[in-house]
């Protein structure tokens, strides 16, 4: 019982925060600087994350994060309430300008001139973690496949619930379960095998 | 023989949650700045292209002679009526003598002839 309380208190907080997000979206439409300033500080921390786990480059990461902001504040006077949330579409918004940047950072050079293959480049964190038992599982996060991965580091490193999880990645909650189940397997395999 | 410890992956991703919190990119004041001038610059140009075009009141139904009011409008017909009227009263009684001046005698004799005197373009239409 009290688990089903927490689980209804996380969604009406989640909710909140959300018409919260589109309010501070609309009076920004309206021309308020200081909502933008406040959607800022609620929104840039956890997009500048995702974008630095991503490419692990804390630059890069700025300019992917400052991009996607943009985005926002260009979409302000078209955005509908209640079609999405903001935190929702500006994950994905930041996934694909991620993606794009790792695609332009594959060499386009002929073959037969690249030279020899290089170690594959430890992720920012890996470099940074301290524990050998920390850097081996942030590699075998790194590993799994990118929907399992996404939801391991939304539910683990994000702290949301299932259900948010769900609305960020486009699936049901079931899926989301399913996802985190695998993960959770192949990273216990992964781990006891080191 | 040794008994190996089970892998507590709950204990290890928290470990590393904690670990990833300390190594966490802060929003620096230089990205907060950036971000704030896009916003600013965003609200410039959408205040810019939404911004009331001013436009003539919409006038009622009539007509409006080169945009003018209904009074202006009647006042300017009225004018240029009257001025038609005129012309054409004068060309009437001196149409003749006119066309004899400027070497048009032949032509306002036979107009002459034909109507007892002067001439009007519009004769037939009035």
């Amino acid at each position: 019982m009290p688990a089903m309380l927490d689980a209804s208190s996380d969604a009406a907080l989640e909710i909140s925060s959300a018409d919260e997000d589109a309010l501070l979206l609309s009076k920004f439409a309206a021309g308020d600087q200081g909502a933008a300033r406040e959607l800022t500080d609620r929104l840039l921390p956890g997009v500048l994350r995702q974008a630095w786990r991503i490419l692990g480059d804390e630059a890069e990461a700025e300019d992917v994060a400052q991009d996607a902001m943009l985005r926002l504040w260009r979409q302000a006077g078209d955005w509908r309430a209640g079609e999405a949330r903001i935190s929702t579409w500006l994950y994905r918004v930041t996934h694909n300008l991620c993606i794009d940047r790792i695609r332009k950072r594959r060499p386009t050079t002929a073959i037969e001139n690249v030279a020899e293959p290089e170690d594959p480049t430890p992720s920012a964190l890996e470099r940074l973690l301290n524990s050998e038992e920390s850097r081996a599982l942030a590699r075998a996060i790194l590993a799994l496949p990118e929907r399992q991965r996404q939801a391991v580091v939304l539910r683990h490193f994000e702290g949301l619930s299932n259900p948010k999880i769900g609305d960020r990645l486009e699936c049901s909650v079931e899926a989301v379960e399913s996802l985190l189940a695998r993960a959770r397997r192949q990273l216990t395999v992964d781990m006891n095998e080191k | 023989m040794t008994d190996k410890i089970p892998f507590d992956l709950d204990a290890a991703l928290a470990a590393l949650e904690q670990d990833e919190r300390a190594v966490w990119p802060k929003v620096s004041e230089k990205l907060q700045m950036r971000v704030l001038g896009d916003a600013a610059e965003v609200a410039v140009a959408r205040a810019r292209t939404t911004a009331p075009v001013s436009r003539a009141p919409v006038r009622s139904g009539g007509f409006h002679w080169f945009g003018l009011s209904d009074v202006w409008s009647g006042a300017a017909i009225a004018a240029v009526t009257l001025c038609l009227f005129v012309g054409f009263g004068v060309g009437y009684e001196a149409g003749p003598e006119l066309m004899a001046q400027a070497g048009l005698g032949d032509t306002a004799i036979a107009f002459a002839e034909d109507d007892g005197g002067g001439f009007s373009p519009f004769e037939d239409v009035l």
